[in-house]
């Protein structure tokens, strides 16, 4: 088989990183599940923070990824009590769930690893949500948590 | 004792299906047939609902595919209103569509069938993944990337979101297109070209190397159907039905795609939730056809875009008459992601393309319509009856994957004659098997109009039922 791809391009190397990238995704039409749009969209805002809100972790993302030195995912999950927040370091992992509807964070840095050569620094911030209906708002619960969310993400950077 | 195989799920396709292949007492194989396990029912719990919602419901079929069900359906609409759109939504509409299926493409080639390509048929799993592929060609993934990116930004640019938007309406479109987002997305273009255009370079110069399976993947005479302009070019909007043979006759032209009931018929099987789509006057199942962009590049006699009809004219001298393996679809997606990026950058340069006129508006003056159009995977029709109040009565949706239904299963026996010749069954052939599906692209989330939530494992069946033997996978 030929080498027409390697013969033609030399390996790029990644930008340099500069800036802290804010993910949050998750499904705004079904309550809860919109959190992380709700906080990215908020920490547009924030000075020296780059953030995007999107439906699904994709491919797409890899760029923007890849230029950060630090990315921080926001979602919602069913697991633990509703309103339990938990924030942890994740790093590259080819065996994480990747589906052409949506990835794992893991396996989007894995991307970045792969392809760049180089992972940027990485946490996912996690709210056990309670109501994922087919709604456009956030539960109480989970309303009266987006500051205590926010200022976690803040710490992290 | 003959014995079934069984391949559940198959992977690395949209949706959800199994393979099951029954051997005979030799082990040769007897029958091949692909299941598709969902169901999804929106034919009929769309039912009341106002004909207007239907883009927006029906976009939700799929997370893929929604801009195909949005033209359909917007065009169902249309034809419901009774009203000629404005031109400028028109182009507009196309461009959203031309985009999606160029992201369409790029998804199925680079992230669902270039580790075959890339690492080869029989390379472990564990390497013929795109991780794979990153690591031997880091450059085609990030062109396949790249292209993906290009098509979604667009329709979230014209849109207002990636997934599910509601910008495409009956009458037109909701809104215009800003100076702004008409310059981000011309900015895009000729990157878009040059990444598409070395991939094609690329796969022309390894895909000969796949002999057997070229040989063997669905490679035989179906008919062709799909839609043509006035001039016989490619139309991934609107245009008339053309319908060829395996020689490459045209079999029927310039049929109106409202009159679909007269060549297209719905057969049902009892082991799958796809309906089978067939050429009504050839009959069950002699009317075999196929759809999608093997199907487009036969029927057309030529793209329409410079660059695209260059890489036709070559992808054409494949085969005399017209093309008949399943494997070349690979190469037709391809050369119709060059065609969308070049006649996105011709409609973005019509002198009316930012016209503030995109919509005609109009009370329910039909109660019946039809809008057809091609999706990525081929023609997707949307067929709508409402009452005197607007809301709807009954639906029909003849899925582009659908109408390859009877081809996929030829396709798997084929492919399982070929590969599997005992009843140890090792992964490369497996993945030949699923590699046949992999060729048509299906969508079967679309096309069973369906959720899934499936076992995942592989039976050996012995005639009386009997677990012979069972592997699981995933």
């Amino acid at each position: 088989m030929r080498d027409a791809y390697c013969v033609r391009y030399s390996t790029q190397t990644p930008c340099e990183a500069t800036k802290t990238l804010v993910i949050g995704y998750g499904n705004p039409l079904r309550g809860d599940d919109g959190i992380g749009w709700v906080l990215a969209n908020r920490l547009m805002t924030v000075e020296g923070i780059t953030a995007v809100s999107a439906h699904q972790l994709l491919p797409e993302l890899i760029d923007q990824i890849a230029e950060a030195d630090h990315v921080i995912f926001v979602d919602a999950t069913v697991q633990g009590k509703p309103g339990d927040i938990v924030v942890r370091e994740i790093f590259p992992d080819t065996m994480g769930l990747a589906t052409s509807h949506g990835m794992e964070p893991v396996v989007m840095l894995a991307y970045v690893e792969h392809l760049y050569g180089r992972s940027p620094q990485a946490h996912l911030v996690t709210i056990t949500g309670e109501d994922f209906g087919y709604k456009e708002n956030l539960s109480p619960l989970i309303a009266s948590k987006i500051d205590e969310v926010q200022t976690k993400i803040e710490t992290l950077i | 004792m003959s014995k079934t195989i069984t391949i559940d799920p198959v992977t690395r396709i949209e949706g959800h299906s199994k393979i099951t292949i029954q051997l005979d007492d030799n082990g040769h194989v007897a029958d091949a047939r692909f299941h598709v396990t969902q169901f999804r029912g929106f034919e009929k719990m769309t039912e009341g609902r106002p004909f207007y919602e239907m883009p927006a419901l029906t976009g939700r079929i799929c997370g893929i595919c929604p801009v195909s069900h949005l033209m359909a359906s917007a065009k169902a609409g249309d034809a419901l209103l009774a009203v000629q759109i404005p031109e400028t939504a028109e182009d507009l509409r196309r461009i959203m569509n031309l985009a999606q299926i160029a992201q369409s493409h790029a998804l199925s080639f680079f992230h669902l069938s270039s580790p075959d390509f890339v690492m080869g048929f029989d390379a472990d799993p564990t390497e013929r993944n795109i991780f794979g592929v990153m690591q031997k060609y880091p450059e085609l993934a990030k062109d396949g990337i790249a292209l993906r990116k290009f098509g979604q930004s667009i329709i979230e640019l014209l849109g207002g979101k990636r997934i599910h938007p509601s910008w495409v309406v009956p009458g037109g479109v909701s809104s215009p297109l800003t100076e702004e987002h008409h310059a981000t997305i011309m900015a895009q273009i000729p990157a878009a070209r040059e990444q598409i255009l070395r991939t094609l370079e690329w796969y022309k110069s390894i895909f000969e190397d796949f002999d057997a399976e070229m040989r063997s993947f669905a490679n035989f005479p179906t008919l062709f159907m799909g839609l043509v302009n006035e001039d016989g070019e490619l139309a991934m909007y609107d245009g008339k039905i053309r319908i060829m043979d395996g020689m490459g006759n045209i079999v029927a032209d310039k049929l109106e795609p409202k009159n679909y009931q007269d060549y297209i018929a719905e057969a049902v099987e009892p082991d799958s939730y796809l309906k089978s789509p067939y050429y009504r006057p050839m009959g069950y199942p002699d009317g075999i056809y196929r759809v999608g962009p093997l199907a487009r590049m036969n029927l057309i006699s030529r793209c329409g875009t410079p660059l695209a009809d260059q890489e036709w004219a070559e992808f054409r001298t494949l085969q005399r008459g017209a093309v008949l393996s399943s494997f070349h679809f690979h190469y037709a997606r391809l050369v119709e992601i060059l065609y969308c990026v070049e006649r996105i950058e011709q409609l973005l340069n019509r002198p009316n393309i930012l016209s503030k006129h995109v919509r005609a508006h109009a009370e329910p003056n039909r109660l019946e319509g039809v809008g057809m159009s091609e999706a990525p995977r081929g023609t997707l029709l949307h067929h709508y009856k409402i009452d005197e109040n607007g809301l709807i009565r009954w639906v029909n949706l003849v899925i582009a994957t659908g109408n390859n239904n009877l081809a996929m299963n030829k396709g798997v026996l084929q492919v399982a004659r070929q590969f599997i010749h005992s009843t140890k069954i090792e992964e490369p052939m497996l993945n030949r098997v699923e590699a046949v599906i992999r060729t048509f692209d299906p969508c079967l989330s679309c096309s069973t109009h369906a959720i899934g939530q499936m076992a995942m494992h592989v039976q050996l069946l012995a005639p009386d039922g009997d677990v012979v033997d069972e592997v699981y996978r995933g």
